[in-house]
């Protein structure tokens, strides 16, 4: 073929099917056609459910929610093949935007992610999904701490005197932040909070500069490098751990931080009395509702009662599971806590019962730092 | 250190390992080659697959696969004009005018030369940095990041091609467009209006593929050419050894790339994305003659191939030797040591340094294989160039949209890119350079970020001139901004040559494009009027005080010009047709029609009936190719989509009207 000058081929390249081939070819290998299956079989034999994740792959949810899919399937009667999606974006809340509106409520469509309870608290916008009317399947809790380093603060007690103290986090809306500077200000600590941080790796990065001072961090960034760089090097002491608690204001440390001290604690040790005050009833208030439950695993609303039952029992068999357990332990060090499907309900429910006074006090609390 | 390189080495050609690692190479060179996959999504594909693996193994596939995308990502770069992924956004610069000239098999010669030398240079100089590695990296705190991205903002100089003014417009445009979003130090929205999709910002990935892809496509179905100009003469040997030989002859600059991509690599938060077009920038400014830059100047395609596969190595480093990942591809590496019960950190560099030279080797080993292969490929894959164009573009349409969608799996992304797309024509049809856009998109975020923790934590002013390494930095902006300043004083040669970015001459397509941004940023000024704290308006307030008298300026400049062939060219309907002709204008609109007729179609009834029926609508009225080529193109996009991107990828697919 001649067009004007230039010559030109005129068939394709014997190589340009090869993709088209290769595609048929391993799908047909990895047999995606969905096998037929009999009537009486279990709801969920030859089908697939899907896991989804509103963060990006290689994110902390979304790798705890990878290694969930691979133990969940053996105990769901019919064992269906999982595959995990991940729906990024509007800050985290399009994934539960996409559950509460679009996905089908078949019991085929579970959405494994943070639910950032301040977010519902504060109304912050983009979220329209209403926790409380999606079935609450089963979470984890992912435990966190607070150090600081030992240039400005050599022991627990000279933290209430020390001075040029400086917090860094990465939003004021952020759990890691908000739990932060309540219980410093209620402590009663002098310090500057820095914000702007992209993730936690980044505030720690940041204290091994000396550029902020304190951080509330995940327990497994903690074990896996603030303890081996900072603190077994002298750099870094722990301070407390945020404990689990419920929405009646029960208070309960973690076991699997059992070597740090609880909040509670800790503030009884360095203070002599315990913590009470304004600001230490929102630390408890919000404590559950933003702690607790870090991922959850929520069902479309309406979805059939059984099909939430078979998954709620399956859900808390994984967390049971001896293998389970030690991919745990070879991830973060320990198991994350569960959180009961009664237990999730009820935090869920209670983000949209907010006293006046509460969202009111959130909203001052958190406009002071923007 | 030679023991940990000797036993690293032991593990990396350990039998199974060796075969994992080509079956990452394999996997790597076909998610590289398809635009808007890239690395970090063929490692989100590939994790779950390591979950049963010995750790060493495990990594030579990722790895395998990890560093080789970077390589060949250039075949969408230098045959289509598109970046196959972030990484090989600067090598569409003088790639595809090197492949309109008939010389893309010299432009893969160079690459992949180069790429393994990058990828051997960077493990090398990786592996001699480790001792020092620690105080270069705590060298660099906030202020030196913020300067970092200030110094690779002044790369706009060499980036916007006739006119500078111009360039520095289109990147505030850029910086601007970082703001849209949840404001990292605040948490407040800003630019969102409503809609949700922008309140993570706009994905990177949609905008580049619509900004440089679409006008290229558009460009090739209007004109019904080859991607070649030429007729094609010569044997690809040929080419591809001239390649070779280039890369040979610029040695020099092959060592200072691989030198810039390894310790940008190593500074954790400057990605792939940034190492390129700093790479670029170095190339232009270093030369003697930069006349054929942006218009087939090998030396535009060796710079960012080298350091894009040299950043990949120094990338590892602060991934594994501090749990910090610089980027997603990287984070998905963290996620994968982690899971094998392996602590980030210095253990890395003591007790487990086998294991991380492991990882070194499998990166040197991908290197020099996939470039070996992708040599032997290129002798086919040239061919492309000089393929008809009504053959090229709706496949290559179907495999941009899905890319684009592959951003965040939501209508939006299509949006944004057929929006950069008419804006990418507009910018290409009145002179205005489309990479300052990119180069500041990309720096954004980092200046703002680093700019907000930088005076937080040191104050207003005092870090600017007590830093050693900022005010070293300072001094490379102040000699990079007076060659910027020469340069564009300097008497343009060739005023007639309407070739590279930002050198064509429209006023009267141009100008509108000045009184929308000037509308623009005017309205997003009183925007930010009312933004809730300092920290939240503080950055976007700075870019449109600059943008706004910048574009004014422009306006009048191009007004002028406008009035001017208004005048000459006897009234205005005559000089509009004129000028609309010129930039092709009616069947470039009819091209947006049938994207835009996609979209409705997707919305209707879904991807899966949208996009073939582009390549049979495309195929018929554009092509006027017979019914059997339609019904068996057609049904290859198809295929594709709906195995590929559907099954293989499990990308979730717009829920349609029709069918759900």
């Amino acid at each position: 073929m001649v067009l004007g000058q230039i010559r030109i081929e005129s068939k394709l390249p014997f190589f340009l099917p090869v993709p088209a081939i290769a595609i048929i070819t391993v799908i047909a290998i990895v047999g995606v056609v969905t096998p037929s299956y009999a009537q009486d079989q279990p709801y969920y034999q030859g089908k697939t459910l899907t896991l989804y994740v509103g963060r990006t792959p290689g994110s902390g949810a979304d790798l705890a929610a990878r290694v969930f899919s691979q133990f969940w399937s053996r105990y769901i009667p019919g064992e269906p093949t999982i595959i995990v999606r991940n729906l990024p974006g509007g800050g985290g809340t399009r994934v539960w935007n996409y559950g509460a509106e679009v996905a089908a409520n078949d019991g085929l469509h579970v959405f494994f992610s943070p639910t950032n309870g301040a977010a519902a608290i504060l109304k912050e916008p983009g979220l329209r999904a209403n926790f409380s009317t999606m079935p609450f399947v089963g979470g984890l809790l992912s435990p966190n701490m607070a150090y600081v380093r030992t240039e400005k603060v050599a022991s627990p007690e000279e933290l209430l005197s020390a001075e040029g103290l400086r917090f860094g986090g990465q939003n004021p809306v952020v759990r890691f932040d908000l739990l932060g500077r309540l219980a410093l200000d209620a402590l009663g600590v002098e310090y500057q909070y820095v914000t702007g941080f992209s993730g936690g790796a980044d505030v720690f990065n940041a204290v091994r500069r000396g550029e902020v001072d304190i951080q509330v961090a995940s327990l497994g960034l903690y074990r896996f490098s603030i303890e081996p760089t900072l603190v077994n090097e002298g750099l870094a002491i722990p301070l407390w751990h945020n404990p689990s608690a419920d929405t009646a204001g029960n208070v309960e440390p973690l076991e699997v931080v059992s070597d740090i001290p609880s909040y509670m604690e800790f503030y009884e040790k360095v203070h002599g009395s315990p913590p009470s005050g304004r600001i230490y009833e929102m630390y408890k208030w919000i404590l559950p509702r933003v702690n607790n439950i870090v991922y959850a695993a929520l069902l479309p609303p309406e979805t059939p009662e059984e099909r939430v039952s078979i998954l709620r029992e399956s859900f808390v068999k994984v967390t049971e599971d001896p293998e389970y357990k030690a991919e745990e332990q070879t991830m973060y060090g320990f198991s994350l806590p569960l959180v009961g499907a009664e237990e999730g309900t009820e935090i869920l429910r209670s983000l949209y019962d907010v006293p006046e006074d509460v969202t009111a006090f959130l909203e001052a609390y958190i406009d002071e730092v923007r | 250190m030679l023991e940990g390189m000797l036993s690293g080495l032991e593990l990396a050609l350990s039998w199974p390992t060796p075969g994992y690692l080509m079956l990452g190479v394999f996997l790597g060179i076909w998610i590289g080659a398809v635009p808007g996959l890239g690395g970090a999504v063929g490692l989100a594909l590939m994790l779950p697959f390591t979950f049963g693996m010995d750790p060493v193994p495990a990594f030579a596939l990722l790895l395998g696969m990890y560093a080789v995308t970077s390589t060949s990502d250039s075949i969408a770069s230098i045959m289509l004009g598109i970046p196959g992924t972030v990484a090989s956004q600067a090598t569409i610069l003088d790639g595809y005018p090197l492949a309109k000239k008939g010389q893309a098999a010299r432009a893969f010669g160079a690459t992949y030369t180069v790429s393994a030398f990058g990828g051997v240079l960077g493990a090398v100089l990786l592996a001699v940095s480790l001792p020092i590695i620690l105080p270069v990296i705590f060298a660099f705190g906030v202020p030196e990041f913020f300067m970092l991205a200030v110094l690779g903002l002044t790369m706009v100089g060499v980036l916007s091609g006739r006119s500078l003014l111009k360039g520095l417009t289109v990147a505030l445009l850029g910086l601007l467009l970082t703001t849209v979003g949840y404001a990292d130090a605040t948490g407040v929205p800003r630019f969102y209006f409503g809609v949700n999709y922008l309140l993570d910002g706009v994905p990177i990935i949609p905008i580049v593929l619509g900004l440089f892809g679409i006008p290229e496509l558009m460009e090739l179905a209007v004109q019904n050419t080859s991607i070649s100009r030429v007729a094609r003469s010569e044997d690809p040997t040929t080419g591809l050894l001239q390649g070779v030989k280039d890369a040979f002859h610029h040695r020099w600059l092959v060592l200072r790339c691989a030198f810039l991509g390894t310790y940008i690599g190593m500074l954790p938060g400057l990605g792939a994305a940034i190492v390129d077009w700093i790479a670029y920038g170095h190339a232009v400014q270093s030369s003697k003659d930069k006349t054929q830059f942006g218009q087939g100047d090998i030396r535009g395609v060796i710079a960012p191939e080298t350091a894009n596969n040299a950043h990949k190595a120094g990338a590892l480093i602060p991934t594994v030797a501090f749990g910090i990942p610089g980027s997603i591809g990287t984070a998905i590496l963290l996620s994968a040591l982690v899971l094998k019960g392996l602590r980030p950190g210095p253990d890395m560099l003591t007790v487990n340094l086998p294991l991380t030279f492991s990882m070194v080797w499998a990166i040197v080993i991908a290197n020099l294989v996939a470039a070996g292969l992708l040599m032997l490929l290129s002798r086919h894959i040239h061919k492309i160039a000089f393929l008809p164009g009504h053959l090229i573009v709706p496949g290559v349409m179907v495999v941009l949209l899905m890319g684009t969608w592959v951003a965040t799996n939501s209508m939006g992304d299509w949006w944004t890119c057929l929006v950069f797309g008419v804006l990418g024509y507009w910018m290409k049809q009145g002179g205005w350079a489309r990479p300052p856009l990119i180069l500041a998109l990309v720096l954004g975020g980092l200046m703002e970020n680093n700019f907000q923790l930088t005076t937080q934590i040191y104050g207003n002013y005092a870090w600017l001139y007590n830093r050693p390494v900022v005010v070293l930095i300072e001094i490379l902006i102040i000699i990079t901004f007076v060659f910027a300043i020469k340069s564009a004083l300097k008497p343009q040669g060739d005023q007639s040559s309407e070739a590279g970015e930002g050198a064509t001459r429209n006023a009267l397509i141009s100008t509108p494009l000045a009184v929308g941004l000037f509308v623009m940023f005017s309205i997003g000024y009183f925007v930010t009027l009312g933004f809730q704290g300092a920290a939240t308006a503080q950055f976007p307030h700075i870019i449109l005080l600059t943008a706004l008298p910048l574009s004014f300026w422009i306006l009048v400049k191009d007004g002028r010009a406008a009035w001017a062939s208004i005048t000459s060219g006897g009234g205005m309907r005559r000089a509009w047709n004129v000028a609309a002709d010129k930039a092709n204008l009616k069947p470039s609109l009819v091209f947006i029609g049938f994207i835009l007729a996609t979209i409705g179609i997707a919305y209707l009834a879904g991807q899966l009936v949208a996009l073939p029926l582009f390549v049979a609508g495309y195929l018929v009225i554009w092509g006027n190719y017979k019914w059997t080529t339609v019904a068996i193109y057609s049904s290859a996009a198809l295929l594709i989509v709906w195995g590929f991107y559907g099954q293989l990828m499990r990308l979730l697919f717009h829920p349609s009207i029709l069918f759900g």
